[in-house]
């Protein structure tokens, strides 16, 4: 049972870090945006 | 010696016969093939920088070997191969470095490319140069890993040569190709093995199974040997086909 | 410029940059598939007579392995297309599934050994289709490792590219070479494989998770695209605001 829990805890770990990497990068990628938009205006 | 022949212009097919230019605006490919690889190893050969480096650092790996695994006859009949593949990739892989190292400095590479040299020429000339140098150092030091290790009687030296000329064209066709492709990125040296490494991973088990049988003198040799040679062919048209990808102007 | 437009335009461009409606839609349908995949796996499919509960970690490994593979497979198309047209949008389409790949094909490498212990007795075996995955794996790892070395700028993608063709034509020759290499060792321990006289509650479990797995591929793909999009967009936009100003 422990290697069941351990082998799906794994698979979502692994997604949840890679959705933090996106994540991370959207932020970054939002807060460039704001700032043109502050620039052009 | 012509003079100005190691020049880039010469390349170009220009400066030997300044008159004839005009005439010939696109040099043939073998002629830039041929000069290529003639400046680069005359370059090499003149410096000697790099394959004194290759040669004692090939010498070291196969010496710290021995000393990791205690060198017996015993030993070299089942991993043998490998210890003399691992050496002669290492010692490669600073020749292939150098590659295009040389063109970086003083715009060299830019200067070739704006040239009307075919590029798919420009890059077999490198991998010629390159895998003549590769080849002199393991002339070396395959003697020199037969007499350490204690060579197997019934190794057949025949098989083995002819299996150090296939798997040093694998390595150094694909390691030119990288090594263009990594003239751009920062942190080139790094980046070459890591490119090349796990692209070279079948022709790596290929040479040193093929190796290994030849050395312990038993069968089988022959579906490696077809491995490598199509493994060469295949990834030396691809290099070809794909040459003005990685030497084209920005 | 009035006021009050940039504080009402900002949510609705925060969510046109993240992916707008589509990323919803999809979002919540990748999601329930997956929970509906979980519940099949872990509940209602049948247990499996010799390996018992362990065979459970399938549902997993085997639809993690396959969209990886599918993800690769879209990498090799996609650089292809920017080799004969280069096109953004291609280039953004290769790294967004050499990403993803990675990251499945890492799920399918981690629940493996956690299968192999309890029942093979050990974690790792040079068995050929193991040691394909990882080369693979190996290879894509590269090319994003070439992707981060390499600055920005018109030359990256076709470089990228170029790679790409070359690790596609080495996955054939990499599987010829590792089948021959453990073919002629012992081989280790060999099970039947979860293919052979499968159940048919077990395969249709394993469809669910395998669209699921789909699913969560295709969205996280095209989230990274019109990331990757977006930031070409941004940088666009950059360098036009420098050139005003200066």
């Amino acid at each position: 049972m422990a290697s069941v829990v351990a082998a799906f805890a794994a698979a979502w770990i692994v997604h949840i870090l890679y959705l933090f990497t996106l994540g991370a990068r959207q932020r970054r990628l939002q807060q460039a945006l704001d700032s043109l938009d502050a620039r052009e205006r | 010696m012509k003079p100005g022949v190691h020049t880039a212009s010469a390349l170009a097919g220009r400066a030997p016969a300044p008159a004839a230019a005009p005439a010939r605006p696109r040099p043939s490919a073998w002629r830039v093939l041929w000069a290529t690889a003639r400046r680069d190893l005359r370059l090499e050969l003149r410096e000697r920088d790099a394959a004194n480096a290759m040669l004692f650092y090939g010498l070291l790996v196969i010496v710290i070997f021995s000393f990791a695994f205690t060198a017996e006859a015993q030993l070299t009949l089942r991993v043998g191969g490998g210890l003399l593949w691992v050496a002669f990739l290492f010692a490669g892989l600073l020749a292939l470095d150098r590659a295009f190292l040389r063109e970086a400095a003083n715009d060299c590479l830019a200067g070739l490319i704006a040239s009307p040299a075919p590029r798919a020429a420009l890059l077999a000339g490198k991998f010629a140069a390159t895998a003549a140098m590769m080849l002199m150092v393991e002339a070396v030091l395959l003697p020199l890993f037969a007499v350490i290790f204690n060579a197997p009687p019934a190794a057949r030296w025949g098989g083995i040569v002819l299996t150090v000329l296939l798997g040093t064209w694998a390595l150094a066709a694909n390691g030119t190709y990288f090594s263009a492709l990594g003239t751009h990125a920062r942190q080139r040296t790094l980046l070459l093995p890591l490119l090349l490494l796990p692209v070279a991973v079948p022709a790596i088990i290929a040479m040193v199974q093929a190796t290994q049988v030849f050395l312990a003198g038993s069968g089988g040799a022959e579906f490696w040997l077809k491995l490598l040679l199509g493994y060469d062919v295949i990834f030396t048209a691809l290099g070809v086909v794909l040459a003005d990808a990685v030497l084209e102007a920005e | 410029m009035t006021t009050p437009t940039p504080t009402r335009s900002a949510p609705l461009r925060r969510r046109a940059a993240a992916g707008g409606a589509w990323l919803y839609w999809w979002g919540g349908v990748t999601l329930a598939l997956l929970l509906y995949g979980l519940v099949q796996a872990l509940l209602l499919a049948p247990t499996e007579a010799t390996m018992g509960i362990y065979y459970r970690i399938f549902y997993f490994h085997v639809p993690a392995g396959i969209t990886g593979f599918a993800a690769f497979g879209v990498n090799a198309a996609a650089s292809l297309w920017y080799l004969l047209r280069p096109r953004k949008a291609a280039d953004a389409l290769a790294l967004a599934a050499a990403e993803t790949g990675v990251v499945f094909l890492a799920v399918n490498l981690i629940t493996g050994p956690i299968w192999a212990k309890p029942i093979w007795g050990v974690w790792w075996v040079w068995d050929p289709r193991l040691t394909l995955t990882l080369v693979i794996w190996i290879m894509y790892v590269s090319y994003l490792v070439l992707r981060q070395f390499t600055p920005r700028s018109e030359l990256q993608p076709r470089l990228a590219a170029a790679y790409a063709m070359f690790l596609f034509i080495a996955v054939p020759i990499d599987y010829m070479a590792i089948r021959w290499w453990r073919t002629q060792h012992p081989q280790p321990v060999i099970f039947g494989g979860p293919n052979s006289g499968l159940d048919p509650h077990m395969a249709y479990a394993l469809v669910v998770c395998l669209l699921a797995f789909l699913a969560l591929m295709a969205t996280l793909m095209r989230f990274r695209h019109r990331q990757e999009m977006l930031s070409h967009e941004i940088l666009r936009r950059q360098r036009a605001a420098a050139l005003k100003e200066s």
